[in-house]
């Protein structure tokens, strides 16, 4: 993940946890804790379609806050 | 045209109207992407606007059509009532036909039949909405895409308050432009109670095969009482 993506991905991220009303620091936590196992689970593949960078992003998420991972993981079916 | 036959039409319009889903769908995204950018005071803000731009656009509609029609009624008399209802009865029915198959995409989402590419334009212009200009023309261009389903219930509310002379109409076009912000209403009623994006969602998820049924009864009843009222225009 190059930082450019990981930038927009933590800034997303975090809007959509103050507007589900997860606290700053536990989102910050979420958010860092899940960026870094993407990450790891990467560097296992060479390569990777957008549809599973972002299920692999959901799954992450779903560990914390299960609205955080349905929110993001939904974002672009709702309309 | 009789008043109570009207009157069921113009409540089973209402009711057609309060169902669908675009402008829910876009006011949901956009409130949940307000409050992640910025405060509720300012979210609750913006909102406002997004529902008076949808008010607006509804309005003009209205408005635009009922010029049109009474035109029309001016200069031709009666003929508008004669072909009007069949030209509705055509509509409504490929609307009751397309609601249970075509109004959302398959999957478990609530995403509609809507082409991609306004999707993704709405939804770019859902995440970037920071003034109130900005979420006023958004609920008016979301009013707009939503037409090819609320047209035909505007033509037939109007047709209908055209042929019955007892119903008054400012009223009735009033409340129709109240009601068909009822759901954004209560999008923001239950944002503000603490349920969030997904909750809500997950509700209309739940009730989608509920809407399409519903949308498909409530316009095969709409044809078949303008079916009624076209055979009484002769």
């Amino acid at each position: 993940m190059d930082s450019s993506t990981e930038k927009d991905l933590r800034r997303e991220l975090k809007i959509h946890a103050k507007a589900l009303g997860i606290p700053s620091g536990a989102a910050d936590s979420f958010i860092d804790e899940t960026i870094k196992t993407v990450k790891k689970n990467l560097k296992k593949k060479t390569v990777i379609t957008k549809a599973d960078f972002e299920r692999m992003v959901a799954r992450e998420l779903k560990k914390y806050n299960a609205d955080f991972a349905y929110v993001y993981q939904n974002r672009d079916k709702i309309i | 045209m009789g008043i109570f036959i009207s009157v069921i039409i113009l409540v089973l319009v209402m009711l057609i109207q309060l169902m669908l889903q675009l402008n829910t769908g876009v006011f949901a995204l956009f409130y949940h992407y307000a409050l992640g950018k910025l405060s509720r005071k300012k979210t609750d803000d913006l909102c406002l606007y997004y529902i008076l731009g949808t008010e607006m656009f509804i309005g003009g509609i209205w408005l635009i059509i009922y010029i049109f029609l009474f035109n029309m009624v001016g200069e031709s008399g009666e003929a508008v009532f004669r072909i009007m209802p069949w030209v509705l009865v055509g509509v409504c029915m490929a609307e009751a036909l397309a609601s249970p198959f075509f109004y959302y995409r398959k999957g478990k989402m609530t995403e509609l039949f809507v082409p991609r590419k306004i999707t993704n334009g709405i939804s770019g212009k859902v995440k970037s909405v920071k003034t109130r200009l900005d979420a006023f023309i958004l609920g008016f261009v979301v009013g707009a895409f939503e037409l090819i389903f609320t047209l035909p219930l505007y033509l037939v509310a109007l047709t209908v308050l055209m042929g019955a002379t007892e119903i008054p109409r400012a009223p009735v076009i009033i409340v129709y432009i109240i009601l068909a912000t009822v759901p954004l209403f209560a999008t923001r009623i239950m944002f503000r109670t603490d349920h969030n994006l997904a909750e809500i969602e997950r509700k209309r998820v739940k009730a989608k095969p509920f809407v399409k049924i519903s949308l498909c009864v409530l316009y095969l009843i709409v044809a078949g009482l303008m079916v009624y009222i076209g055979v009484q225009h002769g």
